[in-house]
């Protein structure tokens, strides 16, 4: 083998181990992201299988207001008006969970206790859904801070703002300042609303 | 209650000019700035945080609270009663949002521009004189605020700054249910905030 030849083959190996590597490193990356990407996407899921369950219990507290008669100058329609539009949530979220799995929603976690005694009487219903509301309302203020952006969290940010429109109206009927603050806050003991999805 | 038959939307297209530039200044600057490394109008924005982005987003939104605040202090003497101490307090909370986006612009690295001159805001605000017409005004701006947030809540880029958007967006809301509740007008006429989202 004479010198050029030599050249050329060492030549060629090193450029062979260069676009090895590069294919190596674009190779990890391409995973990496697809890794990252599949973490986010069992995140969201985790999110909004543990949202359907407030938004669930939320519609089944102002049932509950509506039955007792609570609650009944609600948002000038009564209790049964905003129990609707959490059942819309709850639709909107499932079809968003499908969207995200590919099928059905399946495994949601267990539901959620309503913890409001049959019997209470009606300022203590009232208390108890306003109490229910802003927990829900902690899960998406939760879930902006687990979710990076795209269309769900769009989706989630249309209802959080829907849930502060509840709870600025359960305030006035439970005769409380409809807008206490300049920030609605997730409030002191509402820290872990999605916990366990992460 | 559609949106399209409330009082402040009637004869808003003037009341609306002067916010309607706002909006479209925080559009046009935030579309520039998606062309510029940012991620496109479907996909997520990245969790890198990208600081000059984020500027680039809030300051338009600053300059909104800025003009609410200017708004809520020109529908305050046509109000009486309850109704004037409510948009009193809204007025304190519009402040309380401007002083904090200002803080945060700061923290991100940047000065943030003050106030323009109270004639650079005034001067597009529709006629008012009664309750009615008030309260109609301060709906738009409370309507336009919220398009703001929402806008900007689906582009800023960490989850700090997300959240720090959304407990403001979410007051804006309570605001915007308040009003329509004074103005006898369904207070939660939507389930969702700024209308239903596309399907993901």
């Amino acid at each position: 083998m004479d010198d050029s030849a030599e050249r050329i083959t060492r030549g060629a190996a090193f450029k062979r181990g260069v676009a090895a590597a590069a294919t190596g490193l674009v190779v990890a990356s391409a995973t990496a992201v697809r890794a990252e990407a599949s973490r986010d996407q069992d995140e969201a899921i985790a999110v909004v299988k543990r949202l359907i369950r407030l938004e669930e219990a939320t519609a089944a507290a102002y049932e509950l207001a509506a039955d007792r008669g609570a609650l009944r100058g609600l948002a000038r329609a009564g209790p049964r008006y905003v129990r609707e539009q959490e059942l819309r949530h709850r639709e909107v979220l499932i079809e968003a969970l499908q969207k995200l799995e590919g099928t059905l929603a399946r495994e949601l976690p267990p539901p959620l206790a309503l913890d409001i005694p049959v019997r209470a009487p009606e300022a203590a219903i009232a208390r108890a859904v306003l109490r229910l509301e802003h927990r829900t309302y902690a899960g998406y203020l939760e879930a902006h801070s687990v979710l990076r952006g795209g269309g769900l969290l769009a989706i989630l940010t249309a209802i959080m703002a829907n849930e502060g429109q509840h709870l600025a109206m359960l305030r006035l009927a439970v005769n409380r300042k409809p807008v206490p603050t300049a920030f609605e806050t997730a409030g002191p003991n509402t820290s872990s609303i999605l916990g366990g999805t992460r | 209650m559609s949106a399209d038959t409330r009082p402040g939307q009637r004869d808003g297209r003037s009341r609306r000019d002067f916010f309607g530039l706002t909006a479209l200044a925080a559009g046009a600057q935030a579309a520039a700035w998606s062309g510029c490394g940012g991620s496109g109008p479907e996909g997520p924005p990245p969790e890198v945080p990208n600081v000059e982005r984020d500027i680039a987003i809030l300051a338009p939104v600053l300059d909104q609270e800025y003009a609410a605040i200017a708004a809520y202090e020109a529908v305050i003497p046509d109000l009486g009663g309850s109704t004037r101490r409510t948009a009193t307090q809204f007025a304190d909370q519009e402040r309380q949002h401007a002083d904090r986006l200002a803080a945060v612009i700061r923290r991100l690295g940047s000065e943030p521009r003050g106030p323009r001159p109270a004639r650079a805001y005034s001067s597009t605000f529709p006629d008012r004189g009664d309750r009615k017409r008030a309260l109609g005004f301060a709906v738009d701006v409370e309507e336009t605020a919220i398009a703001a947030y929402i806008d900007a809540l689906g582009k800023l880029s960490t989850a700090a700054l997300r959240s720090e958007a959304a407990v403001i967006l979410t007051t804006e809301s309570e605001q915007l249910s308040v009003l329509l509740d004074e103005l006898g007008l369904d207070p939660i006429p939507n389930a969702f905030v700024g209308g239903r989202p596309l399907p993901i």
